[in-house]
């Protein structure tokens, strides 16, 4: 449990908790369908509830096609950086590489994933490209607390 | 005695009088922010319907879980007799301090 699911039980009834919780993601899913949201924004009120903020969320949600997706996992307190990165691709040219390769002074871990293999990731941390119509974008979303989102 | 309401209090009433069936925590809030212009919490939403609850203004029951929600029920709430007329005292209350008073109606 996190200290802000802790906090979220104080003073609260399971009731009234999950009605809250509730509140709070039908509330996220409505502003991202509207498409007028941070993704950020949404995913750290849904830390903040102690609700879980999934890949597959983040796609159903915006109603977005995923072109490309990747995790990155980080260690800060490790030097040199340790990072993973998942990567997914289909197979429509959207002027993306085919093959992300990332390089960290400590190691590498690269692999490839079919899309629907990010459904069963918890977390939504992620760099996500995303197709809607004729746009392709592109998020991140870095892992430790959802701290910024860049060049959406 | 007639029941005291805070400024907020009188809002989230208004709130629930206007949505009739339909008043649960995410709609209360929008209509808060769409009449109002703030955006109250939702943690100040609840805390205020629970007090308000205490006391008899308000009643609250579950209902069916919802997929859109996580599969989580929401918490509805409906005014209360009391709760109805603590109302229309406090608006009666407004109406009278500002009768008169020169410069508030446009």
């Amino acid at each position: 449990m996190t200290p802000l699911t802790f906090l979220l039980r104080v003073g609260r009834s399971d009731d009234e908790r999950l009605s809250l919780q509730g509140d709070l993601g039908e509330e996220r899913r409505a502003r991202l369908a509207r498409g007028g949201a941070r993704i950020a924004d949404a995913a750290r009120e849904a830390t903040a509830a102690g609700l879980p903020f999934t890949t597959a969320d983040v796609v159903g949600d915006l109603r977005l096609r995923v072109v490309e997706m990747s995790m990155v996992f980080e260690i800060p307190s490790l030097t040199p950086l340790v990072r993973m990165w998942v990567v997914s691709h289909e197979s429509e040219p959207v002027g993306l590489p085919s093959r992300m390769l990332v390089t960290s002074p400590g190691g590498r871990v690269s692999t490839r994933f079919d899309a629907a293999a990010f459904s069963h990731f918890p977390l939504v941390p992620l760099d996500l490209v995303v197709k809607s119509g004729s746009q392709v974008r592109r998020c991140t979303i870095p892992v430790a607390g959802v701290r910024n989102v860049i060049g959406r | 005695m007639a029941d005291y309401l805070g400024e907020f209090e009188q809002l989230v009433l208004l709130a629930l009088a206007r949505l009739g069936d339909d008043a649960y925590g995410v709609t209360i809030r929008a209509t808060l922010i769409e009449r109002t212009k703030r955006r109250p919490s939702f943690g100040a939403i609840y805390s205020t319907l629970r007090r308000m609850e205490d006391k008899g203004l308000v009643r609250s029951f579950a209902g069916e879980p919802e997929a859109v929600r996580g599969g989580r029920a929401k918490k509805h709430v409906v005014l209360t007799p009391r709760g109805r007329a603590a109302l229309r005292e406090a608006h009666a209350a407004v109406v009278r301090m500002a009768e008169g008073v020169v410069g508030l109606t446009r």
